[in-house]
């Protein structure tokens, strides 16, 4: 019986680009535990994201935007194998308006980007992490930042995230997200579990799954807080 | 002139020159210290740029193919898997025979379209039928009528799947799938196609060329679909190719495996963009129409090298383990 299989070695092509963009809350009250757990969480998702067998460092490209009394590109994005993550501290009050409105800049220009270096690329992600509410004077932008997340995500120019951490008002990212990807609370200080469900689902996004496939089929129990209003 | 020159061009007669002002003995260092802080910086460029620039495409080497006996007529492969993770397959495939003929047809279910695996099987056996009966028709194919008559196939197809999800009361736009149809004649081949996936033929100097450009959007997974064929678009949707010569051999892929056997993908530094430079990797293709002429030599059954085409398909190479996308590869060799 003939039994001898195929075999050929595979060409090396470059890879697809998939950018995500994390806007992390820094303001005084993320002090603590939670930005120590933050910043294990970030570190844990590049180590595993570097890990990857499926080659996901070279096709990840990670930003970091952070907000508190001002906005502040962290980095910007990069190969998430290269990225050298430096600890994040805390400082002042929650400009999350102006930080997301950052978050959705970046992640547009590196799609100009992609697009004049001929570069295929995966819909970019922006994700929000916050304990807190925006600050009174950005209140009264909110229903603009809604639509305009509104809009992106019609028009499929980005996914929107916003992940709740104890103290969040929830009520607050429920207004700007869209229905096809609703808030979410963070179980306890959970970052590195969130983190590590991350690097699963936008690896199956950058190996061509659909992201709402690829959200379910990466179990989210471990993180998940369960929210819904 | 420089320390190193003037050493060598005395050392000879003199032995080393060893510097006695203080001045050069630390110009000298100086030197050598800038000597090694560019070396350790060329070396990091180095290292950056071999994250940041893609392989190379370097011009290809020719693998030569083995003869398959004429008796055999088309050897081939064929096989249609699902993608890592995924529960059921969208792909649809159909390689037929008809004497000196072979038609390959591809076609990819949109993922996110309900019924796209109906919508690739409907087109699939369509246009199986179409081709074949052309081909017994005994029309004549040519360079002149290629694109009009396979125009004219793939909007009857359409249009049959059209009437067929009216008639079921379903909605046409969820039977989306992308398209490919290559066929090889005594003295031609020829493609057409609506959307992405690859297909090429192996030319007389043994380099494999491509027979179709995908429709592809800037967004990854972005192409067209069979649904979208109308009158007025039909010439900018179906792209054909006909090429007037034998050819020994043909494949057609749907985009699924296409990272692996093709080159998709590329750093061109003169533009500084990444471009696609379509082209079919000799060395792969090459080396598995060699092993489907060995196993033709060994008269081994269709069936057998059809699994064993589905077991490499889904887990013969590191990329191909974790593709998450359909992936079919139709390959015909002619004896």
């Amino acid at each position: 019986m003939y039994e001898k299989p195929f075999e050929a070695e595979e060409v090396q092509n470059y890879s697809q680009k998939c950018c995500v963009a994390l806007v992390l809350d820094t303001s005084s009250s993320m002090a603590g535990e939670s930005i120590d757990q933050l910043n294990f969480g970030i570190q844990s998702f590049l180590k595993e994201i570097r890990a990857d067998t499926a080659n996901l460092g070279q096709k990840l490209e990670l930003g970091i935007i952070t907000f508190d009394t001002a906005v502040t590109r962290v980095f910007e994005p990069q190969l998430a194998e290269s990225l050298k993550f430096k600890p994040l501290s805390v400082n002042g009050t929650t400009m999350m308006v102006d930080g997301v409105r950052e978050g959705i800049k970046m992640v547009s220009q590196r799609k100009q980007w992609y697009k004049q270096t001929g570069q295929t690329y995966f819909r970019p992600w922006v994700i929000m992490i916050t304990d807190g509410d925006p600050d009174s004077d950005q209140q009264g932008e909110l229903p603009k930042l809604a639509a305009e997340i509104r809009q992106g995500m019609d028009d499929e120019d980005f996914w929107f995230m916003a992940i709740g951490v104890t103290g969040a008002k929830m009520a607050t990212l429920e207004q700007i997200s869209h229905e096809k990807m609703e808030p979410r609370k963070l179980a306890g200080l959970k970052f590195s579990e969130f983190f590590r469900w991350l690097s699963s689902t936008i690896a199956d996004v950058a190996k061509g799954q659909n992201v709402s496939d690829a959200m379910k089929k990466n179990s989210d129990d471990a993180w998940d807080g369960g929210f819904k209003i | 002139m420089k320390w190193d020159s003037f050493q060598f061009s005395l050392g000879g007669m003199l032995g080393p020159i060893m510097p006695k002002c203080q001045g050069c003995i630390r110009r000298q260092e100086l030197i050598k210290r800038l000597e090694q802080q560019v070396e350790k910086l060329e070396s990091e460029v180095a290292k950056l740029n071999l994250l940041l620039t893609p392989p190379d495409n370097p011009s290809q080497t020719v693998v030569t193919i083995d003869a398959v006996p004429p008796e055999a007529g088309w050897a081939h492969l064929k096989a249609s898997v699902t993608g890592f993770g995924k529960a059921s397959l969208q792909d649809a495939h159909d390689l037929t025979i008809e004497g000196e003929y072979a038609v390959l047809i591809v076609c990819d279910g949109a993922g996110s379209l309900k019924h796209s695996k109906a919508g690739a099987d409907f087109v699939v056996k369509h246009l199986r039928d179409s081709f074949l009966e052309l081909i017994k028709a005994g029309e004549a194919i040519t360079q002149e009528s290629w694109a009009e008559r396979a125009r004219a196939l793939l909007l009857e197809a359409s249009q049959a799947l059209k009437s067929k999800s009216q008639s079921d009361r379903m909605n046409f736009g969820d039977f989306g799938c992308t398209c490919i149809v290559v066929l090889a004649g005594p003295d031609f081949v020829a493609c057409a196609h609506v959307g992405d996936g690859r297909a090429g033929y192996l030319d007389a100097s043994g380099h494999w060329r491509a027979l179709m450009t995908p429709h592809k959007g800037a967004l990854a997974n972005s192409t067209v679909f069979m649904t979208m064929l109308e009158p007025a678009s039909l010439e900018q949707l179906v792209r054909s190719k006909f090429v007037p010569v034998r050819t020994r051999a043909v494949v057609a892929l749907s985009d699924g495996p296409e990272d692996v056997c093709w080159q998709v993908s590329t750093f061109d530094p003169s533009g500084q963009k990444v471009i696609d430079p379509n082209q079919p990797s000799n060395e792969f293709l090459g080396k598995i129409a060699n092993q489907l002429a060995g196993a033709t030599a060994k008269n081994v059954p269709q069936e057998k090298l059809d699994k064993l085409w589905q077991d490499f398909l889904r887990e013969g190479t590191p990329k191909l383990k974790t593709q998450v996308d359909d992936k079919t590869l139709l390959l015909a060799l002619r004896g």
